[in-house]
């Protein structure tokens, strides 16, 4: 489902994307979430970059882009015996706000989905736990981007957005317990905090 | 936090614009001052500034125990039902005070108003219509805050500007919290309510380590 979808969103950025074909830029660049450090002078630094996901995109002269970045990780561990993998997409079309020199500020919606599961236990149907976990949410970002060297441009977003996640986790014992916990969350909130913010390079050309 | 985030972009957009100062004077503004900021610039020296945001949560959590595998012959279903209505407007007038090369240094004069409506519904249900307990928490919360600050801004071009603030705040806050808690057992039912009514006044300062905030404002 996952697969079509990420066919879906690539076909729908393409489509639009030919008609213009002479009159605009392509990109390409990577996003990622990150984390930030405090510093006592209350400056911050990047310590951890994560998640990284693989955009692309095309621009046109006009002011309009559309975008999409794609992320999959997964890990094993022996050890503890789990199983993990998460993908995410994200398609979004923008606007051009405002230009003036090197600074753009974009205005861009955005729709998204990620999901992800986790397991430990090598059967976790009758020993083990499963969890699995899928958010769909539309977002209305503010981004202001900078063009740093030639056309490597770096950017982040701040903005609005709704979500819905919803977790499943089922915990099975050998004795035949069982217990399963669904949970679903709403809301509307803002985001541009150091938890949740991104970061964006791309190259246009 | 948005502070961390954005002086990344001061980083990467040196030097200032000192041509900025006298770029053409525009009219409107959008940015960010700790939620979607709307400007407009009434004269040479007053602004007005509208920012909001939102803060809503809605979760709805259900925990079923079996002690057979076989759905259906539950042990204990534990739903839970948390919300959240949470959001902000803040009206605030600025008012500049001196320029020099691409830095502007204004008086801010701010009202702002948060309300929050939280319930958190907990319900155990050993035996449906014969033995359950419910706690219902229900908080209303409101703050006034007034705000008197100034507000230094750098010109990054002659659109894009960068600043922070800092001053004193005062808040008024007023809580409501009222606790309702049931118990079924067979036929006999209990049940109380506790309503708890707290009033805050808070007078600090902010804008250094901790407390400060960088915006971004796009003049159109």
């Amino acid at each position: 489902m996952r697969a079509r979808l990420t066919v879906l969103v690539l076909l729908a950025a393409l489509a639009a994307a030919r008609p213009a074909a002479a009159a605009g830029t392509w990109l390409v660049g990577v996003e990622q979430d990150a984390a930030l450090m405090h510093l006592p002078c209350g400056c911050g630094v990047i310590i951890d970059l994560n998640d990284p996901a693989l955009l692309l995109g095309r621009r046109w002269d006009a002011g309009w882009s559309l975008t999409v970045s794609l992320s999959r990780s997964s890990s094993q561990a022996s050890g503890d015996g789990y199983d993990s993998v998460a993908r995410w997409t994200r398609l979004r079309a923008g606007r051009a706000l405002v230009r003036d020199g090197r600074w753009t500020l974009w205005l861009e919606l955005e729709g998204a989905n990620a999901w992800s599961e986790w397991t430990r236990g090598e059967d976790p149907a009758v020993d083990g736990v499963r969890e699995w976990r899928e958010t769909w949410s539309g977002a209305a970002r503010l981004r202001p981007e900078a063009r740093i060297w030639r056309e490597l441009r770096v950017s982040t977003s701040i903005g609005l957005q709704r979500l819905r996640t919803e977790r499943v986790t089922t915990t099975a014992a050998a004795e035949g317990a069982r217990t399963v916990s669904r949970t679903v969350v709403e809301g509307w909130s803002e985001f541009g905090d150091a938890s949740e913010y991104d970061l964006t390079f791309v190259w246009s050309f | 936090m948005k502070t961390r985030m954005l002086i990344l972009f001061a980083v990467v957009s040196l030097p200032l614009s000192a041509a900025a100062a006298d770029a053409e004077p525009r009219s409107w503004a959008l940015g960010w001052a700790d939620g979607i900021t709307l400007r407009h610039q009434l004269t040479s020296d007053w602004d007005l500034n509208l920012a909001a945001g939102p803060n809503d949560r809605w979760e709805d959590t259900t925990v079923t125990s079996w002690d057979d595998g076989a759905v259906g012959d539950a042990l204990t279903t534990r739903p839970s039902d948390d919300k959240r209505e949470q959001g902000w407007v803040r009206l605030g007038a600025g008012r500049a005070l001196t320029a020099d090369g691409p830095f502007r240094l204004s008086g801010l004069l701010s009202l702002r108003y948060l309300w929050s409506r939280e319930q958190d519904l907990n319900q155990t249900i050993y035996d449906p219509g014969v033995d359950e307990s419910l706690r219902l928490v229900r908080t209303n919360r409101d703050d006034w805050s007034l705000d008197l600050g100034l507000r230094a801004a750098a010109a990054l071009s002659g659109r894009f500007w960068l600043e922070t603030r800092f001053g004193l705040l005062y808040t008024w806050r007023t809580t409501e919290s009222r606790t309702t808690t049931r118990r079924l057992q067979g036929s006999s039912y209990e049940e109380t309510v506790d309503v708890d009514v707290t009033k805050l006044k808070t007078f600090d300062d902010y804008g250094w380590y901790g407390t400060g905030s960088l915006d971004l404002v796009f003049w159109f």
